[in-house]
């Protein structure tokens, strides 16, 4: 296994940033034939990810608009209730509307 | 009935708004995906999360100003969005044996390294905090730049620089002693 890069834990805050570069360079190629490969492969989605969020949000979506609407529905419940006690103008008091 | 507003969250017929949907779906969620599930180690969990995301995202659209890349810009929503279920599922009393299981993340069937291996890494991942993890995964399998991951994460380039390298000399040192690979 190849150690090119310095492996002293404890010592990152003390280097300057043109060390840092320097170290991160060297450890980015050592560490993507190492471990890249499979981390990639760990993390890596379901194939068929992108179909089933693709249904998963249109059903989200669609229940929100359906609870948005019911939510107007009963707005326009409210109003016209409050319409009916005598209140002429219900657009008054739109800030206390359920 | 079905309205043309993305802002409220509701769906529409026009095909345009559908087409972008659509667009954010393909081109994100993959990543989405491993952002999240280096952040929350779930995979039903990083699912959900990407499903959340991209409704955020979706909604969002009207106020993503095109600075930075769309990406960048996901990818922030899906980190957020990946920390807060992880908080909340801290946060809710819960019986030990429904805690994320890490061994979802190895489905065998799956991947074509070997078992063995793959548990390896998912225990030395398992060691990182989130942080480290979401910036190993955004530089070394997104491929963003240092300045990227920054702003994807709300920290600064030197955070992102240091937390990098100590991540990749734990993650070496611990392969060294399981003589991974």
């Amino acid at each position: 296994m190849n150690s090119d890069f310095r492996n002293e834990p404890g010592d990152i805050d003390d280097i300057d940033d043109a060390h840092l570069d320097a170290e991160l360079e060297a450890s980015e190629q050592i560490f993507r034939d190492q471990l890249g490969g499979g981390l990639a492969e760990l993390l890596s989605a379901p194939a068929d990810l992108a179909s089933r969020t693709a249904a998963g949000v249109g059903d989200a979506l669609l229940s929100r608009s359906t609870l948005a609407a019911a939510l107007d529905l009963l707005g326009v419940g409210w109003h016209t209730i409050r319409y009916l006690a005598g209140d002429p103008d219900p657009t008054h008091s739109k800030e206390v509307r359920p | 009935m079905l309205r043309r507003s993305r802002s409220s969250t509701r769906p529409s017929r026009d095909g345009t708004t559908d087409t972008r949907l659509r667009e954010l779906v393909d081109e994100h969620t993959d990543a989405i995906y491993r952002v999240a599930v280096s952040v929350v180690r779930d995979s039903a969990l990083a699912e959900d999360v990407v499903q959340e995301t991209i409704i955020k995202a979706w909604r969002s659209l009207d106020t993503y100003r095109g600075e930075g890349s769309e990406r960048s810009w996901v990818l922030r929503i899906a980190h957020n969005t990946a920390v807060s279920a992880l908080r909340r599922i801290r946060d809710e009393p819960t019986d030990p044996g429904e805690l994320p299981d890490r061994a979802e993340l190895r489905d065998p069937e799956r991947h074509a390294t070997g078992r063995d291996d793959l548990d390896r890494i998912a225990r030395i991942l398992d060691s990182l905090d989130e942080l480290s993890r979401s910036i190993l995964v955004l530089r070394d399998i997104e491929a963003m730049t240092y300045q990227q991951i920054a702003t994807t994460l709300d920290v600064s380039v030197p955070t992102v620089k240091t937390r990098l390298l100590r991540a990749r000399r734990e993650l070496q040192r611990l392969a060294q002693v399981g003589d991974l690979a």
